[in-house]
């Protein structure tokens, strides 16, 4: 069921008015078991492995808590370190069967067959959602460890923050710690709240109809797997297309569900902040994907560099420079999906990183905001030409994406790619402006600009729709 | 004491909502006022939104024949159809034949079987009153139907359109047959497509008679054609029956004339009973029903009519000469069946 459906819509409507009518605590279960429902919709058996990992992290939380006396606190913590490693390895390797084993297969299978065991091929699928709530376990079994927050002592709650509908295909990744709270807490949905949550809806739609369908539908079908086919402005134009496809895919996905989740009274975190309009790499990962890019910085890059400086604390120690940012990036790489090609975005942004690191150490770091106008342009420029590139591998095989790289520099064919693509990147650039200063400035505009926005909107989205360029979100295959 | 709930809502509540929507009509009523003036009576290509190409276009240059003075004439079917019935051709031998001009419009559909020419039938029939309904087959639209064609049935049946026109009630059916603005933009609608400039070509370059010839063709060679899966097997089928039968009921307010479709002698060989045995389907069950309805089933294998570079390389196809003397032919057999009343236009 896909959330920019009329299904989903009747969906969340019908649990709305059922919502609506209970007291805080039935309601949690109705979310539950709403959330449950619509899991097993999309999904079917694979609710289990959901279930499985609940039950185990919430009974392994209860056991991770650090205790209260000082002696019991140093023995308890090497006890609980190791639960919380073995907890790590637990959701880890349950993701890994499942999201790498399919990367593995071929091997897997030619090595049956050299036992002399026939089978069928082996093929498993990723539970849908999967790589978001291990992440998001992983950090609240982290946070319990260090005693930034208590183990949630309700399995409805807990099983809850698992499981919540609205976040559970594509995150965002929320954290325990502010997720929980709010499912303890009386919720209110007053006019403030409708009027953004239907306005967060009308721009996720809008991000993901009028925007990243028809841009990702005006990409040649063979542009990835066959780039020598095409000239250097094609290349280019259409490399554009692909990163603004792939922006507002998951930025209006994510915008939509956080609408939905404000229907319910529960606030999800924002994951996009205008990222191409970066000054730097490090403000371009505040700016994209902002909780797993969060979740990154918090369970791997600060770790690691903490770890590091222990040893030594000098900061342009290389080691000190290059492993945070690269394993941070690896990671990040890996957790997209198994493969060389997704290694090599995640490298290719880590380089990016640590070059930027590099640079902060010859001069003093002025913070983007108070540079001149012209070299934050520049700046702007240069880490969005960068990120441009960063998709290519993101997208497509490697040895096409050297070969994209390498006609993107070849302008020996002058074809453009379609003016069509400036139809929907103009109002692209336009929705970024809208929400340049404030994500919802536009609530305190004129009502009749409001109105005439919506109007506008909604007969792009029934033109748009003619063309039945409908396509899953990118992310939700994460 | 009351129970804290969670919906804390002040009224009036969704005016701008409310003011959205109107300015939505507003907007749209303004634009498709605009069309109407300027649009009205052009000749750019429209489309009803169909996820049958040809059906899409095809619907627009009949819409547009009407508005020029009304079409007389319908072929009705499939590819067999659409390369081998020329209306000009037609028209020609017609008028030598009978002094008089007649407008006729080639609505052959790649894979369109009986019970999907059924649909468009009655539709055809009653949005353009034609004088007279050809429907060309050949036994292939009336046996099981292939995945292809029952992909084409599903394209023409879930059309919003067609189904209007069918007579249930739809919100796309109305305002594609109401609005001017919608119908010339459904012609531009795969705008967001990369295949966009091929698919607009199906509208620009459209045969204003809608006959498609095969232009350049070899000669065929027997040796290559392979028997086709549903020749081996042949069975007819009740429900494509069915759709002959909806066809032939239309013979109550439009002359309908069902004509076989050639196919070489050896193709009919791959029958199971040769050509014998496909002429004891044709006229057995099929004949049987058509003169249940008086409606003329006329027969064309038999007549070897097509030399043997009339034919397309698949042999299952006439080109563009064969489809001449098709043409011609047929037009000779209506004039004559009108002067012996056997026609009655």
């Amino acid at each position: 069921m896909s959330i920019v459906s009329l299904a989903f819509a009747g969906y969340v409507l019908l649990v709305l008015a059922a919502y609506y009518a209970l007291p805080r605590r039935p309601q949690n279960w109705l979310l539950l078991a709403a959330s449950y429902g619509f899991y097993a919709l999309w999904d079917g058996w694979l609710l289990g492995v959901l279930l499985a990992l609940t039950a185990f992290n919430y009974l392994l939380a209860q056991r991770l808590a650090p205790a209260p006396t000082p002696p019991e606190i140093k023995g308890r913590q090497r006890g609980n370190r190791r639960l919380l490693w073995a907890g790590i390895g637990v959701n880890l390797a349950a993701l890994g069967c499942f999201k790498y084993a399919d990367f593995f297969a071929p091997e897997m299978n030619d090595l049956l067959d050299s036992l002399g065991i026939t089978s069928s091929s082996v093929e498993i699928v990723l539970p849908v959602g999967m790589s978001f709530y291990v992440v998001a376990v992983i950090a609240y079994l982290v946070d319990v460890f260090r005693g930034q927050m208590p183990p949630s002592r309700d399995p409805v709650d807990f099983a809850l923050f698992m499981a919540y509908f609205p976040k559970l295909v594509a995150g965002p990744v929320e954290r325990a710690r502010t997720f929980l709270p709010q499912l303890a807490a009386q919720r209110t949905v007053d006019n403030a709240a409708l009027e953004r949550s239907l306005a967060l809806i009308a721009f996720g739609v809008t991000r993901k109809l009028v925007i990243a369908d028809p841009l990702n539908s005006m990409i040649p079908a063979a542009l990835f797997d066959d780039p020598g086919r095409y000239g250097a402005l094609e290349l280019w134009g259409y490399l554009l297309a692909y990163a603004f496809a792939l922006y507002n895919d998951f930025a209006g996905y994510t915008s939509v569900v956080r609408g939905v989740s404000g229907l319910f009274g529960i606030e999800l975190s924002r994951n996009f902040r205008l990222p191409y309009l970066a000054r730097s790499f490090s403000e371009f990962w505040n700016r994209w994907h902002i909780t797993l890019s969060h979740w990154l910085r918090d369970y791997v890059f600060y770790p690691t560099s903490r770890a590091l400086l222990r040893r030594n604390p000098r900061r342009d120690n290389v080691p000190n420079l290059v492993l945070p940012p690269m394993l941070t990036m690896l990671a990040s790489g890996l957790w997209h999906g198994p493969g060389w090609q997704m290694l090599a975005w995640g490298g290719l942004h880590g380089v990016y990183l640590v070059g930027e690191q590099m640079l902060a150490l010859r001069r003093p770091v002025v913070p983007p905001g108070q540079q001149p106008l012209w070299r934050q342009a520049a700046a702007t420029g240069v880490v969005f030409v960068l990120v441009l590139l960063a998709w290519v591998p993101f997208r497509c095989e490697l040895p096409q994406a050297v070969n994209y790289w390498r006609g993107l520099a070849d302008f020996s064919s002058l074809q453009r790619p379609t003016f069509r693509l400036a139809i929907v990147l103009i109002p692209a650039l336009a929705l970024d402006w809208m929400q340049r200063r404030e994500e919802l400035a536009v609530l305190g505009w004129p009502r009749l600009v409001q109105a005439t926005l919506l109007a506008l909107e909604t007969l792009a989205i029934f033109l748009v729709l003619q063309a039945d360029t409908g396509a899953p979100f990118v992310y939700g295959g994460f | 004491m009351t129970r804290p709930s969670t919906l804390h809502l002040r009224f009036p509540l969704g005016q701008t909502l409310a003011l959205a929507l109107a300015l939505v009509v507003v907007i749209a009523g303004m634009a498709e006022g605009a069309a109407r003036l300027l649009l009205d009576g052009s000749d750019r290509p429209t489309a009803i939104g169909s996820e049958n190409p040809t059906l899409d276009v095809k619907i627009g240059m009949l819409d547009r024949l009407d508005a020029e003075g009304g079409v007389d004439c319908i072929f009705l079917g499939s590819s067999v159809v659409l390369n081998g019935l020329d209306p000009a051709a037609f028209a020609v031998a017609f008028r030598t034949q009978t002094g008089t001009d007649i407008t006729c419009y080639n609505f052959g559909v790649p894979a369109l079987t009986a019970q999907s020419a059924g649909l468009l039938a009655e539709l055809l029939v009653e949005r353009y009153e034609p004088r007279l309904l050809v429907y060309g087959f050949t036994l292939r639209a009336v046996g099981e139907r292939s995945a292809q064609a029952a992909e084409v049935y599903d394209s023409i049946a879930d059309t919003p359109w067609v189904a209007y026109q069918r007579g249930e009630a739809n919100a796309q059916g109305w305002l594609v047959e109401h609005s001017t603005l919608l119908r010339h933009y459904l012609a531009y609608r795969n705008w967001p497509h990369d295949d966009y400039t091929t698919w607009r070509a199906q509208f620009t370059d459209a045969p204003p008679d809608g006959y498609e010839p095969f232009l350049v063709t070899r000669p065929f060679d027997p040796a290559t054609i392979e028997t086709p899966s549903y020749f081996r097997a042949y069975a007819l089928s009740p429900a494509e029956l069915d759709g002959l039968e909806t066809i032939l009921a239309l013979s109550d307010g439009t002359q309908v004339l069902l004509v076989e479709m050639p196919l070489p002698l050896f193709v009919l060989e791959m029958f199971d009973g040769g050509a014998a045995g496909y002429d004891a389907l044709l006229s057995g069950e099929i004949g049987d029903l058509a003169a249940a309805y008086d409606v003329p089933l006329w027969t064309t294998s038999a007549l070897d009519l097509i030399p043997a570079v009339g034919w397309a390389e698949d042999a299952h196809h006439v080109n563009h000469r064969g489809a001449q003397l098709l043409s011609r032919w047929l037009a000779e057999q209506v004039a004559q069946a009108i002067t012996t009343g056997e026609l009655a236009l």
